[in-house]
């Protein structure tokens, strides 16, 4: 398997942001060309995350044509199948569906059934809560509640048909999430340890040697790689404090 | 001038920025009447292949696709999805009758294999040559196939080719091999996203749609 490296792009209107634990954004320049930067370094994949509940699908389209490496897109709005048919007719090549968004087990089979399992990926974020980890099972619905991540990986039958039904999860740190030379090895160690689905998943949030480190022993069979913010994929140029040597594929 | 075909499913979007970035002509047919005057066809991926069939057969594709097909001037190339539209039938979202072009199966990917492999491959590969094909005629096949040799690949997918004569090219998923790149006169179906691949889609664009 070779671990692949996706590189996070943060975006609201139509700049670029990079941030720690999804506050506090800081200007990166203009989306258009943070994307065309970075895909011309030849990353693993892009992902784009849209961070305003409204997306001009105009600019998205012109934002993926700068893209010539794999493309995702993780987004806030929409409820429906049409919405989800308006964002894949961008050209992209694969949605990043959030577990705390309202689609339920049945639509995302829905939208696997008419695009593919492969391009279905579930993102599934992590909180640090009093010590534990906990998955937020839905911000936008107050009656539902966060899930022990322990129980989530045991198969809680709430959630093992949205896993199964998706072509890779994502498991982000939200806390953890932009930070440097910080990683949620709680996280990481526990998803390795008890991760008992078939669909194959990426970790999120941070950066330090314990992510590379995770990747090189090949921590899990389902393990596909990691996800980090652009200033990470920047840093491994520019910051030779940084002692993290994981190479993309798309660029060895 | 190339047709990509756009029946509105699939990443005609990625495949017409690749072309473009490739310096090669193309023009997305949306109806099925006018395919008939282009003798180099693109059939996209990113879709199930039950949603696919279904919107080829509805816009009338599926029948001139199989016409063009017959012309031996003609250039078929089927990307991912595209690829599996190619074989006789896949199972993907329910059964589905298909163009019937390239010989073998469409399985999904981790079949038979343990339960620790995954059921989606999604990411780099590597593939690699099947030596029987170096015999080929075609010479620029050949060639191709020589440069294409162990390089890597990005894939995204969760049904797959089992190799076959047809089979030029093949990548390791689990346990066992499967068709990266299967030939048969004049149709290559490719597993993987060469719109998508940096010097692997120059490649196929230089000896398959250019015909170097």
């Amino acid at each position: 398997v070779l671990m692949r490296w996706i590189v996070k792009i943060l975006i609201k209107g139509k700049s670029a942001y990079q941030s720690v634990g999804f506050s506090d954004y800081i200007y990166l320049g203009c989306a258009l060309n943070v994307c065309r930067t970075v895909s011309e370094m030849f990353p693993d994949e892009i992902a784009l995350y849209f961070l305003d509940r409204n997306i001009d699908l105009k600019f998205t389209s012109k934002l993926i044509g700068y893209i010539d490496s794999p493309c995702s897109v993780s987004w806030c709005w929409g409820r429906n199948l049409n919405d989800v048919d308006k964002i894949y007719g961008t050209g992209v090549e694969r949605l990043i569906f959030n577990l705390g968004s309202a689609y339920t087990a049945d639509a995302i089979n829905a939208i696997s059934n008419r695009y593919g399992l492969s391009s279905c990926v579930l993102q599934i974020n992590v909180y640090r809560k009093s010590g534990t980890l906990e998955v937020l099972k839905s911000r936008h619905h107050p009656n539902t509640s966060n899930v022990d991540l322990h129980r989530f990986l045991l198969g809680d039958s709430a959630f093992s048909s949205l896993v199964d039904n998706a072509g890779e999860c994502i498991f982000q740190s939200v806390d953890a999430e932009g930070a440097f030379g910080d990683v949620d090895k709680q996280m990481i160690e526990l998803v390795g340890q008890k991760y008992a689905f078939q669909t194959p998943f990426v970790f999120s949030g941070g950066f330090s040697e314990d992510t590379a480190a995770a990747l090189d022993c090949e921590y899990h069979p389902m393990l596909n790689g990691i996800a980090s913010s652009a200033m990470h994929f920047f840093s491994n140029f520019t910051l030779n404090g940084m002692r993290i040597d994981i190479k993309s594929v798309a660029r060895s | 001038v190339i047709a990509v075909i756009d029946a509105g499913v699939g990443n005609v979007g990625s495949v017409t920025r690749w072309l473009e970035r490739e310096n090669l002509e193309f023009v997305r047919v949306k109806n099925a009447c006018e395919l008939i005057d282009y003798k180099t066809l693109i059939l996209c991926g990113v879709s199930s292949l039950n949603n696919c069939v279904s919107a080829l057969e509805k816009s009338g594709f599926m029948s001139v696709i199989r016409d063009v097909a017959k012309e031996p001037s003609a250039r078929i190339l089927g990307i991912c999805l595209g690829m599996h539209l190619c074989f006789s039938e896949g199972s993907e979202g329910g059964i589905s009758k298909c163009l019937d072009l390239l010989e073998g199966n469409v399985i999904p990917v981790g079949e038979g294999m343990l339960t620790s492999t995954p059921r989606t491959n999604v990411g780099w590969r590597t593939i690699e040559s099947v030596y029987d094909c170096l015999n080929e005629q075609d010479a620029n096949l050949r060639k191709l196939v020589g440069e294409l040799n162990l390089e890597k690949a990005f894939f995204c997918h969760s049904f797959a080719v089992n190799i076959s004569s047809e089979t030029v090219l093949k990548y390791r998923f689990g346990t066992r091999d499967f068709s990266a790149v299967h030939v048969r006169n004049n149709v290559m179906g490719v597993q993987f996203h060469p719109e998508k691949s940096g010097r692997v889609g120059t490649l196929i664009a230089d000896y398959w749609l250019r015909r170097r």
